[in-house]
């Protein structure tokens, strides 16, 4: 049953990154398409998952959405991991002063209420992706920096780091070959979290009009659209959601699955 | 709680209370000083936005005067914190209004809100928490709870709630704020998501527990389990419980954007969201502090409350 489960969660996760790859080269209609006499048209077998907000193909903005939300991601996730693997791991080698300075800034950062800095940036820079790669990325780096804190800081009491030390190994090679590759594992669940971290955040944003430029499409946006025309076309709003929903929810299970196998329940 | 209980907990404020409030105090200062300046150094003139299009160089000329938007940065700054640390936050710029009485009329609702949903979620998760630790075979159907609830956008399901109880079977208000039942839909939206946090994190907590020594032990002497739920499993859970709800509350008094923006309840978030959209920024400013103090009276009430309950909890 469970297996089932994470089975399918893994084929949809794999068809919807199929479809964002497919959107890099071709989609059924072009983003700039629109048709003003068929707005919030039904779905039909021209178009998939109807037409929204005057008349645009809802499958393509999915496809192209998905795209936005994988690249921005990805691309978020890949600075914050380092910065905040360099800082998690740093604070730990560099001594008691800076674990302390280091740590105190990212309990406030991972306190703080993470959607005013995104506002505040957005509204003030404006829409783009720049803008929130910035933004998300400038608070991004601190859950990276607390896990793999604590995870370092008890590795480094373990005793075949001692042992290691005792024996006579360069601090580069006691880092290198002794606490980093205790660190992996987690370091990869993170990057899972990571991922629906900036993928809800983004879409959050496109939902308050603070986020992709209006341009481009973004399943938060076509969200927002379809909660517009709630009376007329529910579809509009079901449709996206539920892509939505389904992507965060297989990005999930297969981090669960990937937490079970590689660090243990 | 006994004397020397409470004498523990002034020792304990002592040492930490100026260490955490001087860092959070620096934070605030730094946040709000960096919201200042960037709000004056970024594109976007709030003149603009405030007088109509015809409006003459002069009227605009005036208006930038009476901002003091013609001084100098430092100057604004420093006149800035001068007014702040007198207890004048200065006027929005948009409502026209002094921005203390209008933060605290919205924050009503925010509260009304947080606390409400808060409250809620603390309820139903423990009852979760107490079904699974009587049943331990419904885990499952507990946990796909909260992975189906921590993945479903905010934005998404508060409209189909809208959708299913307001348009079609016309329970529930759409929008607004009049009576209790208009909070119904909002308090929902949240508690479905909460729960599914705290779900998550308190799950495997309780299965760790469940073969720890002095549950095994309690078993022992023959107690319920029921009565070990409630006597030991649950104070053991109250430390990450109480951080939890600190955390959500604080997210919730000003991070409420989204829920705020569906049903159309004037709190913070959207307070904080139009006040960005209008750069009105001596509003920005000051709710950001507020944001900031909120945090930091939390913070130091969830600290204290786990210091009672887990006195262990030193550093």
């Amino acid at each position: 049953m469970k297996l089932l489960f994470e089975k399918s969660a893994f084929y949809i996760f794999l068809a919807l990154v199929g479809m964002s790859l497919l959107s890099f080269f071709w989609t059924p209609f072009t983003q700039e398409w629109i048709e003003l006499s068929s707005e919030y048209a039904l779905p039909s077998t021209l178009h998939w998952f109807g037409q929204g907000e005057n008349g645009i193909d809802v499958f393509s903005h999915v496809m192209i959405g998905l795209k936005n939300s994988f690249v921005l991601s990805i691309s978020v996730n890949f600075l914050s991991a380092t910065i905040g693997a360099g800082i998690g791991i740093g604070s730990v080698l560099l001594g008691k002063f800076w674990d302390e300075v280091l740590s105190r800034l990212v309990d406030v950062f991972n306190a703080f209420p993470s959607l005013i800095i995104f506002m505040c940036v957005m509204a003030f820079w404006g829409n783009g992706f720049l803008h929130l790669f910035f933004a998300l990325s400038v608070t991004g780096w601190a859950s990276y920096a607390r896990v793999l804190r604590s995870l370092a800081l008890s590795t480094t009491k373990e005793p075949f780091v001692e042992a290691a030390v005792a024996s006579g190994a360069s601090s580069f090679r006691v880092l290198f070959a002794h606490i980093l590759p205790q660190l992996y594992p987690v370091f990869f669940v993170q990057i899972f979290l990571g991922l629906r971290r900036v993928i809800f955040a983004e879409a959050a944003l496109s939902f308050l009009g603070l986020g992709q430029s209006p341009e481009t499409a973004s399943l938060g946006r076509l969200i927002a659209q379809g909660k517009e025309a709630l009376l007329v076309a529910p579809h509009l709003l079901f449709i996206p959601g539920v892509i939505l929903f389904l992507l965060m929810f297989c990005i999930l299970v297969l981090g669960d699955k990937v937490q079970r196998l590689w660090v243990g329940a | 709680m006994r004397f020397h209980r409470v004498l523990e907990m002034m020792s304990f404020w002592r040492k930490q209370f100026f260490l955490r409030i001087f860092t959070i105090i620096f934070f605030v200062f730094l946040l709000s000083s960096i919201s200042f300046l960037s709000i004056r150094v970024l594109p976007g003139d709030p003149v603009e936005i405030l007088l109509p299009p015809e409006a003459s160089a002069q009227q605009k000329a005036e208006l930038r005067e009476e901002l003091l938007l013609d001084q100098p940065l430092v100057f604004q700054f420093f006149h800035y914190w001068k007014q702040v640390l007198v207890g004048d936050f200065g006027r929005s710029l948009y409502f026209d209004r002094g921005v203390i009485p209008l933060i605290a009329e919205r924050t009503v609702f925010s509260f009304i809100l947080a606390l409400s949903s808060v409250f809620l979620s603390a309820i139903f998760s423990l009852l979760g928490l107490f079904y699974v630790w009587v049943k331990p075979k419904k885990e499952a159907v507990l946990w796909l709870y909260s992975s189906i609830f921590l993945s479903q956008p905010v934005f998404f399901v508060a409209p189909v709630l809208v959708y299913v109880f307001s348009l079609k079977l016309g329970v529930f208000p759409v929008s607004g704020y009049y009576t209790p039942f208009h909070f119904m839909l909002p308090v929902v939206t949240l508690v479905l998501f909460q729960v599914s946090v705290l779900l998550r994190s308190l799950l495997p907590q309780l299965e760790k527990l469940r073969s720890s020594m002095f549950i095994v032990s309690a078993y022992a002497r023959g107690l319920s389990r029921r009565r070990v739920f409630w006597r030991h499993c649950f104070k053991n859970l109250m430390v990450s419980f109480v951080g939890l709800l600190s955390y959500m509350f604080t997210g919730l008094v000003t991070g409420a954007v989204i829920v705020e923006g569906v049903f159309d309840i004037p709190g913070l978030g959207l307070l904080f969201f139009e006040a960005v959209s209008l750069r009105d920024f001596p509003l920005i400013t000051g709710l950001v502090l507020v944001v900031g103090l909120v945090y930091v009276a939390v913070n130091i009430l969830a600290d204290s409350l786990i210091h009672v309950i887990d006195p262990r909890s030193q550093s």
